[in-house]
């Protein structure tokens, strides 16, 4: 399509420009940014340059003419032909210009004269008429209204339709008679410049051109195509409504369809450190957003998925059920109305506690020297010495199988405490007796039930854990930013709150000090 | 100790000033006869006489042209611009000239100017005699820019910036200049960079400056009324900025709040707030807000202008807001 070549307004107050002098003649190869012509205002004279590659044709304003602002100077079109060349100089301004895609001129053999995607399907003999370009800095046009139906009949001349830039509004007038045969833009459509929007046919169509066709062109094509945007929205009854009011706590339903969970920063580096899923927070029907205090809820929050399954294996549960313990009365409450993840959370314990590295692996080489080799026994030996003498002797050893370690529990744990360690998913057990000689810890068969369980996870890249209450209370110990952090997590009912703070804070603090176990 | 309103600080700080270097002297107009802008240099044109305390027409660009070219060759004026609002007439003069000297003469030349002016509304000064503009000035390099909060920073961090060899510009709050503090007989100085931690909490974080630091004060109280213990910092200076002290405090509180009586928009809220997020993203428990002036040119009537400034209520409430963890400002 041609692109119009104007005489711009290069002044707010200006209204006609003389053209001092073309630079190119007609027929001349043009690219974008070549200097077309010269022209010469009250106040300079300038260069004008092209807008978009192709020929210079159609040249209508000579050297010395003074021409009014906006007014088409000449085309820069695909080739060197006129582009209408039975419309010289009298063509008005504005007037779209409409090409003959059928009968395309003998020497016009370039490739990008393909007929533009719009124009599917159109007749030989049919006209395109495009969106004309009312102004210099011009990409669209938006078509306020057509004055003619697909099939109307038209005489050059006749209003074919309106167009509004962002200056103005005009007509634009049909170039030449005929039927209009196709619309492709209607009402309200911001269109291109260049781009085709209509056909003119030289005969009367013989079928009536298709409804839809006709639709877009009665009714604006804004309505038509917004029209699918809301209407299903509207009906899938989902439609989002006004946004929670600022302050509003969300609701307890995970908050966004997306289901992604809204939670500070700062909460999900605290969960994320510490292994929590900040879905089980969801689940557990926390409102959300979340934030740093109910990671502390998160922590305390049983492992296990569903609420209504079992919180652990059925064995431990009935155990300690048997027991008559606190925990119990925890574990029915899961069953009861109050239930959830919520309920549970009381039962679990979960402390964290951190130390130093280096005095523990000084002391472990040092050992080493004096001939305690198994670190898993001086980690036990630690163990054992910090459990609190309150700690129920013997009660892990209940369970079935064991009858004789329940045996040698029945004694007390002063006595002596059988310690689990598992490294690196090895586990050993460890008698470890009264008193505090390391040298004295013994290990026991592997089956033996444990009053503790040690996980040694240094060297893994386990950083935290929050595994949830086991059958005995477990201390963890991994490394974290060149920190060794102790986890203890036991069921609520085997240490009171002040003897698992008293037993990590004892544990910490011997391998922070290894040589305060031998004081 | 003795009190001394925020006026006779400043007035204390450039006489001492120019008693102890003589290179020292003022610049602007009815700084010497016509009873000094706000009274707050009274009294120094009888000690230094007009040769030191300049008297100018009415021509911001021409004083303020003549200082940066003093000073280029060997002074250290002390300009007084009567408005903050006036900036707009000196920005060529102040942003093109003395801020970029140093670096265009590849050190050779140095501007070691003080720009005095002032900040703040609720004063009925109307649209061009009300706006704080520091944010304009902090956003240009080679310019640095101090905030005293109170007559004893006023009189630290004016010595100090007569004494730097850069050019500051130093913004005064208009309303406080009767304001009393106590403020030491002896000399001191206030280093620039350095933020101060008004008071220390652990639930929330408010930045102010300027005006903005007795509003986040009282809103503290507020706010410890709601068992809510609120950190106040003024960072003193935007230009060094002691960003560390910022962070370290948000990294701590979790929360924090941006108070500045510049235009929100565009403001140092939004780069104080946006450092914080970019630098303590990972220990943030709510997101960090910013209370800036409205975005509109300031009222004449005193029933709406009041409405345009972060109040204490104002600040306190937000800061109860996140500290209870609601959603604030969440699609």
């Amino acid at each position: 399509m041609p692109h119009e070549v104007i005489m711009p307004a290069l002044g707010m107050a200006q209204d006609t420009g003389l053209l001092v002098a073309w630079h190119k003649a007609p027929g001349d190869p043009v690219a974008a940014g070549d200097v077309l012509f010269e022209v010469e205002t009250d106040k300079a004279t300038m260069e004008v340059e092209a807008q978009g590659d192709g020929f210079l044709t159609d040249v209508r304003a000579a050297e010395g003419d003074d021409v009014p602002v906006g007014q088409v100077i000449a085309l820069i079109s695909r080739t060197a032909t006129p582009a209408a060349p039975e419309t010289p100089a009298e063509t008005p301004p504005g007037t779209p210009a409409e090409t003959p895609p059928g009968e395309a001129p003998p020497q016009d053999t370039a490739p990008q004269e393909a007929a533009p995607k719009q124009t599917a399907g159109p007749a030989p003999g049919d006209r395109q008429v495009i969106m004309p370009a009312l102004g210099m800095a011009q990409d669209t046009g938006l078509i306020v209204a057509w004055h003619k139906a697909p099939g109307d009949p038209v005489a050059a001349g006749d209003i074919l339709f309106e167009v509004e830039t962002d200056k103005a509004t005009m007509e634009v007038p049909a170039e030449a008679g005929g039927y209009i045969a196709a619309i492709h833009a209607g009402a309200g459509d911001e269109v291109p410049v260049g781009e085709v929007i209509a056909l003119l046919s030289a005969g009367k169509p013989e079928a009536p051109p298709p409804a839809a066709r006709r639709d877009a062109a009665r009714n604006p094509a804004r309505e038509s195509q917004a029209a699918p945007g809301p209407e299903p929205r509207a009906g899938t009854g989902a439609a989002p409504g006004p946004e929670p009011r600022a302050g509003a706590r969300a609701a307890s339903a995970p908050a966004g369809a997306a289901g992604r969970i809204l939670a500070s920063p700062k909460a999900r580096r605290l969960a994320r450190d510490r292994g929590l899923d900040l879905a089980r927070l969801v689940e557990a029907g926390v409102p959300q957003p979340f934030h740093a205090a109910d990671i502390e809820t998160l922590a305390g929050l049983p492992v296990s998925g569903p609420v209504s399954g079992p919180p652990y294996r059925g064995e431990t549960r009935s155990e300690t059920r048997a027991d008559g313990t606190a925990w119990a009365a925890a574990g029915s409450a899961t069953d009861g109305a109050v239930g959830g993840a919520v309920g549970r959370a009381v039962a679990g314990r979960h402390l964290t506690a951190e130390a130093d590295p280096g005095a523990l692996a000084v002391y472990l080489d040092w050992a080493a020297g004096a001939g305690l080799t198994d670190p898993g026994a001086i980690l036990a030996g630690f163990a054992a010495a910090s459990l609190p003498a309150s700690l129920p002797a013997g009660h892990a050893a209940s369970a079935q199988g064991h009858a004789t370690s329940a045996q040698d529990h029945a004694t007390s744990a002063q006595d002596h405490a059988t310690v689990a360690v598992e490294i690196h998913g090895r586990r050993r057990c460890y008698r470890v007796p009264g008193g505090r000689r390391l040298g004295a810890v013994a290990p026991a068969e592997t089956g033996a039930a444990p009053d503790l369980l040690l996980r040694d996870l240094r060297g893994s890249r386990v950083r935290a854990v929050a595994l949830g209450p086991e059958a005995v209370p477990v201390l963890t110990i991994a490394e974290r930013d060149g920190r060794l952090e102790i986890t203890l997590e036991c069921a609520g009912d085997r240490l009171s709150a002040g003897d698992a703070i008293a037993l990590i804070a004892d544990f910490s603090g011997r391998l922070d000090e290894p040589l305060r176990h031998l004081m | 100790m003795r009190q001394i309103t925020l006026a006779k600080a400043v007035n204390e700080a450039i006489a001492e000033e120019m008693r102890r270097d003589p290179s020292v002297f003022v610049i602007g107009e009815d700084v010497a006869e016509a009873g000094t802008p706000f009274k707050v240099l009274s009294g120094l044109v009888e000690e230094f006489g007009t040769g030191r305390v300049v008297d100018t027409p009415i021509s911001e660009p021409g004083f303020m042209g003549l200082a940066v070219g003093a000073a280029m060759t060997g002074t250290r004026p002390v300009v007084d611009l009567m408005f903050g609002d006036f900036l707009f007439l000196v920005m060529d003069q102040l942003c093109n000239q003395a801020a970029k000297a140093h670096y265009m003469s590849g050190g050779k030349i140095s501007v070691p100017l003080v720009l005095r002016t002032n900040l703040g509304a609720t004063r009925r000064s109307a649209a061009q005699h009300s706006q704080s503009l520091h944010a304009l000035v902090a956003h240009v390099p080679g310019l640095k820019v101090a905030l005293p909060s109170s007559a004893y920073e006023a009189k630290g961090l004016m010595k100090t910036a007569i004494r730097d060899d850069n050019p500051v510009v130093i913004f005064e709050d208009k309303l406080m200049y009767q304001d009393k503090a106590e403020v030491p007989e002896e000399e001191y100085l206030i280093p620039f960079g350095v933020a101060n931690v008004l008071r220390e909490g652990g639930d929330v974080t408010l930045i102010g400056t300027s005006s903005m630091v007795q509003v986040c004060l009282a809103a503290a109280d507020l706010l410890a009324a709601d068992g809510i213990s609120a950190e106040v910092i003024d960072p003193r200076t935007l230009v060094p900025l002691d960003e560390a002290t910022l962070i370290a405090s948000a990294r701590k509180t979790g929360r924090a709040i941006v108070v500045d009586e510049g235009h929100q928009s565009y403001g140092v809220t939004a780069e104080l707030a946006a450092r914080i997020a970019e630098k303590a993203f990972y220990h943030l428990d709510a997101p960090v807000l910013r209370m800036g002036a409205m975005d509109v040119p300031v009222p004449f009537s005193p029933a709406l202008e009041d409405l345009t400034v972060p109040t204490p209520a104002a600040v306190a409430e937000a800061a109860a807001r996140i500290c209870r963890g609601e959603l604030v400002h969440a699609a």
